[in-house]
């Protein structure tokens, strides 16, 4: 009697596991079910669009609604940027879900690495242009009527270079790296704008220091703050001969190029025109100063427009923008080509779905709601872009004094292959006190380490 | 006659499924971070990690930022440690004593111990604002203006911001350790000693300390291993700048893993870490045990 009943228990426990199993997998079939019928229904929707109308069958297959996952920088979803706005016309529009995911700035592009890795990827994401940030090889083919509207500089960037496929959606107007300055203090201080080299800057910073004011406000907290110095200001080092081939191909150290190690020792030369505090001084706080005339200048993006406008609406228009360089001979403005892009890995479990909604995105109307707040110059021809009053200075400013247009300083020297690590905190370590020198080693051994375990050729 | 052996494996069933975890949750995630240390495992190629044998180690002792963030926590570690010990100690004298609410007193003191070291680090993020912050203002407030600094940005003076804020968050578990360790102490001894004439002071010196050396084992191991594992304190109020100059070993593994992707040198930097702690505990271990005594 005991053995048939524990017979019975465990004839009932194995029972019980196995409906468990199947249940499982009856689950799991029907959600690739539903994944696999979104495709036929998308590429059904196509054709139907194609065919005349009259041809266009009555009883259409129903397409079953997608969640789509999306994975981006935390500061990108909270900065208040028009994506949530234009995701939720695409679900309107759709029917289609999308489940943003967030995570933290330093960490998400090694995340993101972990989940190519493991399968386990987003519908679609939002990072920077450029391949440095996610190599371009395991990216969808993106198609669609923006495609070929690219101006050529962004589609450059979204191209992968192995086969000429676009594979990012770039969607941020073009805007600038260059000096925010209070227009009045510069008038008060008599410095003629722009300023055409790095000893008319100096000159600049002495005249407006006797006035009292700070010539620059420097957020030092943020380690990349002091960086944009050489971003904006470097060009003329980084288009010298041989400098760019040398050190994209790990030929010689930041340190062994002695103009290299001069641009260093000039951002530290500028240090006396610092405000005092500026090593502990964070990004949200610069806007203030500088507003306000108790700064002259700061070294920013353009983007910095939309922040003084919600802070200091009145005071907006004392601002703008302008070039500046560290060199001798050769100033240029900068523009930035490496900001937000979509992107749909091609192990994504819905990628035909995050391709139209990608163009959905990419579409006029919908692109002027998607890059809200930011201004600029389009990336797209043809597409209403507007560009802020201090972009239109800037770019007056350039065409009447014949300065170019340039990349950073490190996307010349660096490209697209070679990642140059932790440069913010170059800058940060020379203005602390270490040598030029010592901390272009320290950031050369670190970058070459990064370069090494990436097996970038050369290192 | 040979009494059968009886084999009762009752009591392996019962360890065995506890076993399971820890091993699969434990020794072997160790185990592979041991081996994964001698290879070149980044998030470039996150599924075929080659052995690249001492390289790691080798460009370890090359970093500066290695040997900064080395010698952050040494002088972290030694800084906490003689203070928590001195003051937890002095602490627990006082509160030994029958005052009032001295258990009032207790509880204020062991409190911080319970809050996350994240939020702490908030915190005082907040009290060492060089403009707003309420530790400048009261140094204003009492005529000390000229003590009043950025904190948090000379590397010297941060570095002792960080010890300040461990030593006041953690000073409660010295103290509770020592109390228990006094009250262990038999009164007879101090009843003896009084009698024969001995002042507090060497009542403290040849009674209470002999016999809770114990208690200082203990709480010297405590705040080592407290003191070389720091992370949250430094990375939530500094996030080891300005410019690394506070980066410690901990917050220097979570840099090289998570914003650089190199997990083989991580993951050398943790079993180096780990030899190394535990000879050092091995060693203060063997040292308090011979100064250890029993009356």
């Amino acid at each position: 009697m005991i053995t048939v009943k524990r017979q019975l228990k465990s004839i009932t426990a194995i029972l019980l596991v196995l409906s468990l199993m199947f249940l499982i997998a009856c689950g799991s079939n029907s959600a690739n079910n539903a994944d696999s019928s979104s495709s036929p229904a998308a590429t059904e929707t196509t054709k139907a669009s194609e065919t005349p109308a009259s041809e266009t069958p009555t009883t259409a297959p129903k397409k079953d609604p997608v969640t789509l996952t999306f994975a981006t920088y935390n500061e990108w979803m909270t900065q208040g940027t028009g994506m949530e706005e234009v995701f939720k016309l695409y679900e309107a529009a759709t029917g289609n879900k999308i489940k943003v995911e967030i995570y933290p700035n330093d960490q998400f592009i090694n995340i993101l690495k972990a989940k190519f890795a493991t399968g386990d990827v987003p519908d679609f994401y939002a990072m920077n242009a450029g391949e440095n940030g996610m190599p371009y090889a395991n990216l969808e083919e993106l198609t669609g009527p923006w495609v070929d509207k690219m101006v050529e500089p962004v589609r450059k960037k979204v191209t992968r270079s192995a086969d000429g496929k676009v594979v990012m959606a770039y969607f941020s107007p073009l805007g600038y790296y260059a000096a925010v300055y209070n227009k009045k203090v510069f008038a008060d201080a008599g410095v003629k704008l722009p300023l055409m080299n790095y000893d008319q800057l100096v000159e600049a910073c002495k005249a407006i220091q006797k006035l009292g004011i700070d010539p620059i406000y420097l957020m030092g907290k943020e380690n990349w703050t002091a960086a944009l110095f050489s971003y904006i200001g470097g060009v003329e080092v980084a288009n010298l001969p041989g400098v760019a081939e040398k050190l994209a191909t790990n030929q010689a150290k930041p340190s062994d190029i002695p103009e290299y190690v001069e641009m260093a020792n000039r951002i530290l030369a500028l240090k006396p025109y610092f405000n005092k505090d500026f090593m502990s001084v964070p990004l949200a706080a610069g806007i203030g100063p500088v507003a306000e005339g108790k700064a002259a200048m700061t070294v920013m993006g353009d983007w910095y427009y939309d922040e003084i406008l919600k802070e200091y609406p009145d005071k907006v228009g004392d601002l703008s923008i302008m070039p500046i360089t560290l060199g001798d001979n050769f100033v240029s403005g900068v523009a930035t080509y490496d900001q937000h892009a979509f992107a749909v890995p091609s192990a994504a479990k819905n990628k035909e779905a995050a391709k139209e909604a990608i163009n959905f995105f990419m579409e006029p109307d919908n692109f002027k709601v998607l890059i809200k707040p930011y201004k600029g110059a389009t990336p797209l021809e043809g597409y209403d872009v507007e560009m802020s009053p201090w972009q239109q200075e800037m770019a007056d400013m350039m065409k009447q004094n014949n300065i170019p247009l340039t990349e950073t300083n490190f996307s010349i020297i660096f490209g697209d292959t070679v990642d140059f690590g932790p440069i913010g905190q170059v800058y940060q370590e020379i203005l602390a006190g270490k040598s030029s020198k010592a901390a272009l080693d320290d950031w050369y051994k670190e970058y070459a380490k990064i370069n090494k375990a990436k097996q970038t050729p050369g290192f | 006659m040979h009494k059968a052996k009886i084999y009762n494996p009752y009591s392996a069933y019962f360890v065995l499924p506890a076993l399971v975890l820890f091993g699969v949750f434990f020794i072997l995630p160790n185990i592979a971070g041991m081996v994964l240390g001698f290879t070149d495992w980044n998030s470039y190629f996150p599924l075929s990690p080659r052995f690249n044998g001492l390289t790691n180690f080798k460009d370890m002792f090359d970093s500066s930022i290695f040997s900064i963030s080395v010698k952050n926590t040494v002088y972290f570690t030694l800084v906490t440690t003689v203070v928590k010990m001195v003051l937890g100690f002095f602490l627990a004298l006082l509160l030994t004593k029958a005052i009032r609410y001295k258990n009032l007193y207790r509880t204020i003191i062991f409190a911080p111990v319970v809050i996350n070291p994240l939020v702490v680090a908030l915190i005082f993020s907040s009290i060492y604002n060089p403009t707003y912050g309420i530790l400048n203002a009261f140094l204003k407030f009492v005529g000390l203006g000229f003590l009043t600094r950025d904190w948090l940005v000379v590397a010297g003076t941060a570095m002792n911001a960080i010890c300040a804020m461990e030593i006041w968050m953690a000073i409660g578990i010295t103290m509770v350790i020592f109390i228990a360790g006094i009250h262990s102490v038999p009164n007879e001894y101090y009843e003896a000693a009084k009698i024969d004439g001995a002042s507090k002071f060497r009542q403290l010196v040849h009674i209470t300390l002999p016999l809770t050396m114990y208690c200082i084992t203990i709480n010297t191991i405590l705040c080592l291993i407290r003191g070389t594992s720091v992370f949250g304190q430094v990375y939530g109020l500094t996030n080891g700048g300005p410019a690394d100059a506070t980066q410690v070993y901990y917050t220097f593994i979570f840099k090289q893993f998570s914003q650089n992707g190199l997990y083989g040198y991580s993951a050398a930097a943790g079993l180096l870490f780990t030899v190394v702690i535990s000879i050092v505990s091995f060693l203060l271990l063997w040292v308090f045990r011979k100064l250890e005594v029993e009356y």
